[in-house]
């Protein structure tokens, strides 16, 4: 128990609160009796002593003010052999060890690790302000008990952490009972609430977490860090957890989000974790085909997907072409996403933010992994440079993927390939005081392929961040982001030496984000802030390759572009039971100069129409599109277990990807708006209805959209996608529509953990204008090639016994819409095809399933090392899904359909990991 | 601190199948036009042009083509004077219609009429004739593994010429049987004869017609093809076993034909692959102008035409490999006891051809004796050696 006694002592310094001036004292070579009365004359304590040693009377020296009261003095007392207590308002001074005035926070939990915990909370006093909590005995006080009381509530903010290993828990909710005022931490672990002046209960929840409830006594804005212990297993405990009430609490209709451990209990394709694939798994997302490149988020192309890592822009987050997702899952702590309501400090893209948010590190040791899995190779590594200052998190991937090329079919046009990727993510945090920390964060993913020995491609991503956080006071904090987001492809083709070309395109921006959170009143959480993007887009390098080559070299010039956007938000408690968050966001874009373009007679954009050619000069608006975008939400609580929400919102995009193919491809380029080429916009309207059962152990919603698009691009026939100077002459301006119907049962915890998800959508594209003539499908409404009305997504999990786990997965949904062949003719001494409209017909419906039996075989805390075994398989029941079809003749010189599947059988996998 | 704690996961994997396949599809309820027309003719100028008129068929019909000669084909030019087209009476050519386009100018512009007998009526764009620079040669590489041999065409053209071309070309090429034999086996009265003179299936003859190749140089400095690929051919490809020969059509064409030919192509080779486009609708430069929402297939071009053509032997190439002829043991065949006697008869249906005298022969696979099993007795006419 000794080094409880020491705790206990620090415990005792707990504000400065009580020091009642703010004059600043000093003592110098003063007795304890001396010291007793410069105490009580200035301070609100009473101070005892008991002098050790009489005959060598103890001399200190010290001096303090309102703020440092307590450390400047219990250091004093220290360097003089003595010890520091503090019992209210009471303080004792003792020879050698202190005594125990409150139990340790630890003393009715089970932890078995003492000396981290203790060395935490000695860490945390001595940053002087702010306590940290995590005890459900014991009554921790806020703020300065003799202040004069102003109004009848105050305001709580801190940081919710992990106990074992300091980082932030993210998504926890912090709920006052009494109120019922409820926020959510941030992916910094910090909360802000307001929170009635007196006794108080506050309930801190979290998914992963075991539910925190603090007793609190609060007499003005104070800081409160709480830390909050990992579940251990509770099969049956009816525990309610964040992730139940994230979904009826929050404002946002179609949020989403989802902790890594979470994913990694998902089946995956040869046990890769893989964060994309799990995105695939909510409601309301698909995908063209298994294993191809980009997301739909309710009825939206896949570029208009803003996917964030931490702060930055990822333009292609995938691996082998699409097959895996380029996170490495053992930095990713957890990803949001926003499928309907996008709060205002979001912008650039009109369907979704998918935000991926790396952890900060162990902050008290050093600890990492490395692993070898089917496709990849990796290392990670985390925790302090300075203990509790200073983090860093770092990792990498490496692939030996060739192998599995071999193992696709023929058709696939991957068989002779090879490819190879790597990624590289490091994270840094340091703590510049309680108020202030910044944080570096760096990734770079890059791919080689080829699928013959003469062509090969590339490409890479680089994204740096700088982020700085600062809390004002205790209601008034901002972040500030500024960074670089790079991304580009290569294709080299050197088979005719004469011929032999390196094309290139490169992507770069330049961002700075300032975001801020104010809290004017209990009612109102203000959000302010700006963002400016300096896009800058190199569209296409068309050079010879080898001495030999007469390729005319070729670059198109570079496009920039600037985009800034203002935004206020206000999330607004009418009452306890509706919450109102409004927001504004008014985004400004031009396309700026040195650039050249055509102008066009009539805006009929080919080349007979041609006016005459404009020259923006260095720095030019070339064409300003400005407009407001509305995000509007509210939520009401309609009973203790039924909530309703709903919202609209509306959304601009400035720069488009070309692509032409059905799934979204590596080396499709993007586009910037310009004089020509508009800005996509889009709007949505959703509503939801949330419902809890059991006990909260079961959630069900219900949540339908509609959405429309306009100034999508599509293309005219036979249309060149790269190295085209005027693509406005070959795009086709389209319009969208998409409505549908998402239903979730979810059941977050306990034995039987997981979630059930039916989606109704329609996803419907039309070619835009009034034409004499239309190029696709006569100017008809046509289908997207995403667009699958029925879809089933089961995640489960069941826990036998703590050693023993079953995952299963289940995927269907209807076939998506492909163009055929309907006639045959014979032309130029060949047969050709003739095809049907757009998107006509449908591929086969798809369904798979998949299991994985996790074995933890040892659960003993002191054995070395701890055994987890994984097996599991992929695609269960060997379907045969279409990923693609095709037409050939058959063997009776019959024209067939075929149809390619990759993932034609059951794909069992292995794992064996031992962690020591 | 040190590094407490070092985590490894070395992942087993004990079977990992992936059995990624192709699978038979058909998609429910397709609906074809299955009288659409297909019009196949580009205006030669200073020769003969000729016109082909077929028909859509659904994807489930039988391979053959549907001709139509119930129809009136014409060219006319901007001042109205018109070509008429009449049925080819050539019979070892599809049914066609034939326009005298000698004395068409390069100057002028032209376009295709068709009336079909059902009131349909289809025109052409008013096309402005393309000059195309001559061949400059037609060439072949081998490969440097010598397991195939690539056929190439430069061209060099000029400033004036279009930086688009579409090539056609006929090939003939002669096969020999790898084994001459005197005698044949008559399977009516099974017997053997000796042939009354020279061995009827020694020498053959083949023949095939190209689709379209097209090329650009727009992206060069110089409007030059060089070498560039017409076909490739394995070492085990009968067109290089003895005597080859190839004619080649140049045309130059336009951008917008070079497109159309493009996205045709782009259809049909790519379609199915994991990136492939999707279908990009085809629209050529014929108009059904009686029924405007009728779909027409084809694309015409004019111009004018070069040919160059060239034999090659097959000591030229040097890689072909003949089949490999094993006699037959017979002897094999008998394994059961007591022996069985195999016919003669038998051997013949087993696929297998005498080769020696009478009496004195073996047997070998009928590709090594029979060159009919590949090719045709129709030699042509300008073939530059004398057997038959």
């Amino acid at each position: 128990m000794k080094k409880w006694i020491l705790v206990a002592v620090f415990w005792g310094v707990l504000h400065a609160s009580l020091a009642q001036t703010d004059i600043p004292v000093a003592l110098t070579h003063v007795g304890l009796d001396s010291l007793k009365k410069a105490v009580e004359q200035h301070t609100a304590y009473k101070l005892f002593y008991v002098e050790h040693n009489e005959d060598t009377p103890v001399r200190l020296s010290v001096s303090w003010n309102r703020s440092n009261f307590m450390t400047n003095l219990g250091n004093a007392l220290d360097g003089a052999g003595y010890t520091l207590s503090q019992m209210d308002n009471f303080l004792y001074v003792l020879k050698g060890t202190g005594i125990l005035t409150r139990l340790p926070d630890s003393y009715f939990s089970s932890t078995r690790e003492e000396v981290q915990e203790s060395t935490a909370y000695t860490a945390a006093l001595t940053s002087g302000r702010t306590q940290e909590a995590g005890s459900a005995s014991k009554v921790y006080t806020i703020g300065d008990p003799n202040a004069v009381f102003t109004g009848n509530r105050a305001t709580l903010s801190g940081y919710v952490k992990n106990l074992t290993n300091g980082e932030p828990v993210v998504g926890a909710f912090v709920t006052v009972l009494a109120t019922g005022a409820n926020v959510m931490t941030d992916m910094y672990g910090f909360y802000r609430i307001p929170i009635p002046l007196g006794k108080t209960d506050v309930m801190v929840k979290g998914y992963g977490v075991e539910d925190t409830p603090l007793m609190l006594e609060v007499f003005t804005d104070g800081a409160l860090d709480i830390v909050m212990k990992e579940v251990v297993y509770s099969l049956r405990a009816a525990v309610v957890s964040a992730e139940a009430l994230q979904r009826r609490r929050s404002t946002h209709v179609g949020i989403e989000k989802l902790q890594i451990s979470r994913i990694r209990h998902i089946p995956a394709v040869f046990g890769e974790a893989d964060v994309l694939k799990v995105v695939l798994t909510l409601p309301g997302v698909k995908t063209v085909g298994e294993s191809s490149g980009g997301f739909n988020v309710r009825g939206g192309a896949t570029d208009q997907n803003l996917i964030l890592f931490n702060g930055g822009t990822l333009y292609n987050p995938t691996h082998l072409f699409g097959l895996f997702s380029a996170f490495n899952p053992d930095v990713v702590s957890d990803i949001e996403l926003y499928k309907s309501t996008i709060p205002a400090k979001y912008g650039g893209r009109i369907s979704s933010v998918l935000e991926v948010n790396s952890r900060q590190g162990n902050n008290q040791k050093i600890t990492g992994s490395a692993g070898i899995g089917l496709l990849t190779g990796k290392l990670h590594l985390e925790g302090p440079i300075v203990k509790d200052k200073t983090n860093f998190i770092a990792g990498a991937r490496t692939t030996y993927s060739d192998w599995m090329l071999g193992l696709l079919p023929e058709g696939s046009g991957y068989r002779n390939g090879t490819a190879n990727f790597y990624d590289v993510t490091a994270g840094f945090s340091h703590k510049v005081n309680p108020s202030n920390t910044c944080y570096l964060y760096a990734y770079y993913s890059g791919d080689t392929f080829s699928f013959s020995r003469d062509t090969s491609y590339g490409y890479s991503n680089l994204n740096l961040a700088f982020k700085w956080r600062s809390l004002f006071n205790a209601k008034h904090s901002m972040t500030l982001t500024t960074g670089y987001d790079g991304y580009g492809h290569s294709v080299e083709a050197k088979a005719n030496p004469l011929n032999a070309y390196d094309m290139r395109f490169n992507l770069e921006q330049y961002f700075i984000k300032a975001h801020a959170d104010l809290l004017i009143h209990e009612k109102h959480n203000l959000g302010y802030g700006l963002n400016g993007v300096y896009y800058l887009l190199s569209p296409g390098s068309f050079m010879p390759k080898g001495a030999e080559s007469i390729v005319i070299p070729d670059v198109i010039d570079r496009e920039r572009g600037l985009e800034l956007a203002l935004f206020v938000s206000d999330k607004w408690d009418v009452s306890d039971k509706l919450t109102i968050d409004m927001g504004i966001r008014y985004s400004f874009y031009s396309a700026l100069g040195p650039a050249e373009y055509y102008t066009y007679h009539n805006g009929e954009m080919n080349p007979e129409s041609i006016t005459g050619v404009v020259q923006a000069g260095k720095g030019a608006l070339i064409k300003p599109y400005h407009g407001p975008e509305f995000r509007l939400s509210a939520r009401y609580l309609m009973s203790d277990k039924l909530t309703f929400k709903a919202g609209i919102n509306s959304m601009r995009q400035h720069i488009h990807m070309l692509s032409n193919t059905a799934s979204a491809s590596p080396i499709d380029v993007w586009k910037l708006s310009d004089s020509h080429i508009a800005p996509q916009t889009g709007w949505q309207a959703a509503a939801g209805l949330y419902r809890n059962f059991f006990d909260n152990q079961w959630e069900l919603s219900v949540e339908g959209y509609y959405k429309a698009i306009a100034h999508y691009l599509d293309y005219r026939s036979g249309a060149v996608l790269n190295m085209n100077r005027y693509i406005e002459q070959d795009v086709l301006e389209t319009t969208g529509k998409a409505y549908g119907v998402e239903l979730m049962l979810k059941k977050p915890l306990g034995k039987l953990n997981g979630w059930l998800a039916y989606t109704y959508s329609k996803t419907m594209l039309r070619e835009a204008g009034k034409k004499d003539v239309y190029e696709i499908n006569g100017g008809r409404w046509y289908p997207a090639a995403y667009d699958k009305p029925h879809d089933v997504k089961i995640i489960a999990n069941y826990k036998f016994t703590h050693r023993y786990s079953l995952s299963a997965n289940l995927d269907y949904a209807s076939g998506r819409p492909v163009t055929v062949p309907i006639g045959v003719y014979y032309y130029s001494s060949k047969y050709w095809f003739a095809y049907s409209d757009r998107n006509q017909y449908r591929i086969p419906d798809y369904f798979r399933l998949d299991l994985a039996f996790n074995i933890e075989a040892s659960h003993n805390l002191k054995l070395w090392t701890h055994s987890v075994i994984t097996f599991g398989a992929y695609n269960v029941t060997g379907r045969k899904n279409a990923f693609s079809v095709f037409y050939a003749t058959n063997e009776h010189n019959k024209i067939q359909g075929y149809k390619l599947s990759i993932f034609g059988a059951a794909i069992p996998y292995l794992n064996y990991t031992i962690k020591f | 601190m040190t590094l407490k704690k070092l985590y490894i996961y070395p992942i087993l994997v004990f079977v990992v199948v992936t059995t990624a396949c192709i699978t038979p599809f058909s998609p429910k309820g397709i609906e074809a036009e299955e009288d659409a027309l297909v019009i196949e003719g580009d205006i030669i100028i200073y020769g003969e042009t000729k016109v082909y008129l077929s028909l859509l068929r659904t994807l489930d019909s039988d391979y053959d083509v549907i001709y139509v000669t119930h129809a009136h084909v014409w060219i006319e030019n901007q001042q109205g004077d018109v070509y008429t087209g009449y049925v080819a009476e050539e019979t070892n050519d599809s049914p066609h219609f034939v326009i005298d386009t000698r004395t068409l100018s390069l100057d002028a512009q032209y376009k295709l009429c068709v009336h079909l007998w059902d009131g349909r009526q289809y025109e052409s764009d008013f096309l402005t004739p393309l000059a195309t620079p001559d061949i400059h040669a037609i060439g072949f590489t081998v490969h440097d593994t010598r397991t195939a041999v690539d056929f190439h065409v430069t061209t060099y053209g000029d400033d004036h010429n279009s930086r688009f071309y579409k090539w056609n070309y006929t090939e003939d090429w002669e096969i020999i049987s790898p084994h001459y034999s005197g005698i044949y086996f008559d399977p009516v009265l099974e017997v053997f004869r000796r042939y009354p003179g020279e061995s009827p299936v020694y020498y053959c003859w083949k023949r095939a017609e190209s689709t379209a190749v097209i090329a650009r140089t727009d992206h060069l400095e110089e409007n030059t093809v060089y070498q560039y690929k017409l076909h490739t051919m394995t070492n085990r490809d009968d067109r290089i076993s003895y005597l080859y020969f190839i004619e080649l059509h140049q045309m130059s064409i336009s951008k917008e034909a070079h497109v159309y030919w493009s996205v045709l192509k782009r259809n049909s080779d790519e379609i199915g692959g994991i990136f492939a486009p999707q279908p990009s609708e085809l629209r050529g430069n014929i108009r059904c102008i009686s029924h405007p929402d009728d779909r027409v297939f084809g694309y015409i071009s004019a111009g004018t035409r070069s040919v160059e053509k060239i034999f090659v032997t097959a000591q030229d190439i040097g890689i072909y490999r003949h089949y490999s002829c094993q006699p037959l043991d017979v002897s094999q065949l008998a394994q059961s006891e007591p022996p069985e006697i195999i016919s003669d008869l038998e051997i013949y249906h087993m696929g297998y051809r005498p080769v020696g005298d009478i009496g004195d022969f073996e047997w070998l696979i009928q590709e090594c004796v029979e060159c009919t099993t590949r090719g045709t007795k129709n030699k042509p006419s300008f073939w530059p050696n004398d057997h038959i």
